[in-house]
C-alpha cells in the first residue's frame, strides 16, 4: 500500500513536471485570449471528418461531424459510413446534452470519456492561469483545480498545433493537430495517456 | 393578376399530377405480386448510388457515392469512392470490410441489429421485403413511382430507424430510391442510378 502511494506520488510528480518543464520554459504575462482554439469556431461551416477509433485493441471508423450552434454551444455526432449515427452530443459549459447514443456504447465510462475528450477539443474559450515562453511553443495553461488544458501555439502567426490535458494523475490526452489549413485544422490525433484510446480525425472536404 | 391566376392554376394542377395515391387493398396484392416476381428473377445487381445524410442542424447534407453490387440472395458491397475509398461486403454472417486498404472483418453472427440490418439491405436492394410481418407497410403511387413506407415493428431496428422509405420505379420494379429516417427525424438517402440487372459480377468483386 505504502508502495503504491509512493508510485502514484512519484507518477504525479513525473508527470506533472513533463508538460511545460521550468528549465526549457520560461514564464510569460498573462494575458486573457477572447478565442484559445480557432478551430471550431465557424458557424456556417459543417467540420465533417472521417475518425478511426482504436480502443483497446478493436478499431471502428466512421464521420465525426462537429457544428458550431451557439456562442459556447457545439454538436458532436458520429455516424457510420452508411449513415447511422453512434452518438450525438451536444456540449456546451452550461451542461453537456446526450441527444443519441447507440446500445453498445450507452455506458457512462464511455460518454463521459467521449464528452470530455471532444470538449476539450472544440472549445474555443478558456480562462487563462498561466503562460509560458518555449524554444518552439508558447504554452497557455488553463485554470481548474482538477483538470488543467495546455495550450501549444508556434510560429510567428502562434497557430494551435497542440492540446495537453492534465488531471490530478498527470497528463490524460494530447490532441494533436497535425495539418492546418486556414483556421481548419485537417488532420487531428488523439491519444490518452491513461487508457488504450486513440483517434485519428482527417477533415472531408464537404 | 390575371398571369398570376393562371400561373396558380397551373401550379396546383402540376401539384395534383404529381401527388401521390395510397394504393386499394387489391393494388397492393397485386404490386407485391409483380415485385415478388421480379425479385424472384433478380440473380444480381449494379448500381451506382449517390448517398445523402441530412443532418438537422446542418447548412448541407452529407454526400457520397460509389457503387452497390448484389447477388442473390443476400450477398451485398456497398463500395463507396467518393469522398472517401471504404467498402464493405455482407456476406454469410460476417461483415468484411476494407478502410483505403485496412482490411477487418466482423462476425455478426451474435449482433441481431446488424442481422437484421443486413437482412434489410439485401430486401431493400432486390424489393423482396413487402411480405415480412416485421414492418406496418403503406403503399403509394404516384405516375413514375411506386412507394412503400415501412415502419419497423422491431424494438431493435426500431431504435435505428423510425421509418424505412423504398421507392419502385414503376416501369422496371427496382428500387431506385431507399430513405432511411431516424427516431430524431434525421435521415439518410440513397438513390439509384444506371442499374445493372442479371450481369454477371466477377468474384474478386465480393473477394476480400
Amino acid at each position: 500500500m505504502r508502495f503504491l502511494a509512493i508510485s502514484l506520488l512519484a507518477l504525479v510528480f513525473v508527470q506533472c513536471k513533463s508538460v511545460v518543464p521550468k528549465n526549457t520554459y520560461k514564464p510569460l504575462a498573462v494575458v486573457q485570449q477572447p478565442t484559445v482554439n480557432p478551430f471550431f469556431t465557424d458557424f456556417e461551416y459543417d467540420y465533417v471528418y472521417k475518425i478511426n477509433i482504436e480502443v483497446y485493441g478493436n478499431e471502428m471508423s466512421g464521420l465525426l461531424i462537429i457544428k458550431r450552434i451557439g456562442e459556447d454551444a457545439h454538436r458532436v455526432v458520429c455516424t457510420s459510413q452508411f449513415g447511422t449515427t453512434f452518438f450525438d452530443f451536444e456540449l456546451s459549459p452550461k451542461g453537456n446534452k446526450v441527444h443519441t447514443v447507440i446500445e453498445a456504447m450507452d455506458k457512462k465510462f464511455i460518454i463521459n470519456t467521449l464528452l470530455r475528450d471532444f470538449t476539450t477539443l472544440i472549445q474555443p474559450k478558456a480562462e487563462i492561469k498561466k503562460a509560458y515562453q518555449g524554444v518552439t511553443y508558447k504554452v497557455l495553461k488553463t485554470a481548474g483545480r482538477s483538470q488543467k488544458n495546455f495550450y501549444f501555439y508556434t510560429g510567428d502567426s502562434e497557430q494551435l498545433s497542440r492540446i495537453i490535458r492534465s488531471g490530478m494523475l498527470g497528463k490524460q490526452i494530447t490532441i494533436n493537430f497535425d495539418a492546418v489549413d486556414i483556421n481548419k485544422a485537417t488532420a487531428i490525433t488523439i491519444n490518452h495517456h491513461d487508457i488504450a484510446l486513440a483517434m485519428a480525425l482527417e477533415l472531408i472536404k464537404n | 393578376m390575371r398571369n398570376a391566376l393562371t400561373a396558380l392554376i397551373f401550379l396546383l394542377s402540376v401539384t395534383a399530377i404529381a401527388q401521390e395515391k395510397e394504393l386499394t387493398h387489391d393494388e397492393i396484392l397485386n404490386f407485391k405480386k409483380q415485385v415478388h416476381q421480379s425479385a424472384k428473377t433478380t440473380t444480381s445487381l449494379v448500381n451506382s448510388f449517390v448517398q445523402s445524410k441530412h443532418i438537422a442542424f446542418l447548412s448541407n447534407p452529407i454526400e457520397s457515392d460509389g457503387t452497390l453490387y448484389f447477388t442473390a440472395p443476400d450477398i451485398i458491397k456497398w463500395s463507396y469512392d467518393n469522398p472517401y475509398v471504404y467498402s464493405v461486403i455482407f456476406k454469410e454472417d460476417t461483415l468484411y470490410i476494407n478502410d483505403e486498404g485496412k482490411k477487418s472483418d466482423v462476425n455478426l453472427s451474435s449482433s441481431k441489429v446488424f442481422n437484421k440490418l443486413n437482412a434489410l439491405v439485401s430486401r431493400s436492394v432486390s424489393g423482396d421485403m413487402l411480405n415480412k410481418e416485421e414492418f406496418d407497410m403503406k403503399f403509394y403511387k404516384n405516375d413514375t413511382a411506386y412507394r412503400v413506407d415501412l415502419a419497423p415493428l422491431d424494438k431493435a431496428l426500431g431504435s435505428l430507424f423510425k421509418q424505412i422509405e423504398l421507392t419502385f420505379d414503376a416501369s422496371t420494379l427496382l428500387v431506385s430510391a431507399v430513405k432511411l429516417i431516424e427516431p430524431s427525424g434525421d435521415y439518410t438517402a440513397i438513390t439509384f442510378t444506371n442499374q445493372s440487372v442479371n450481369t454477371p459480377i466477377p468474384d474478386a468483386v465480393f473477394s476480400h
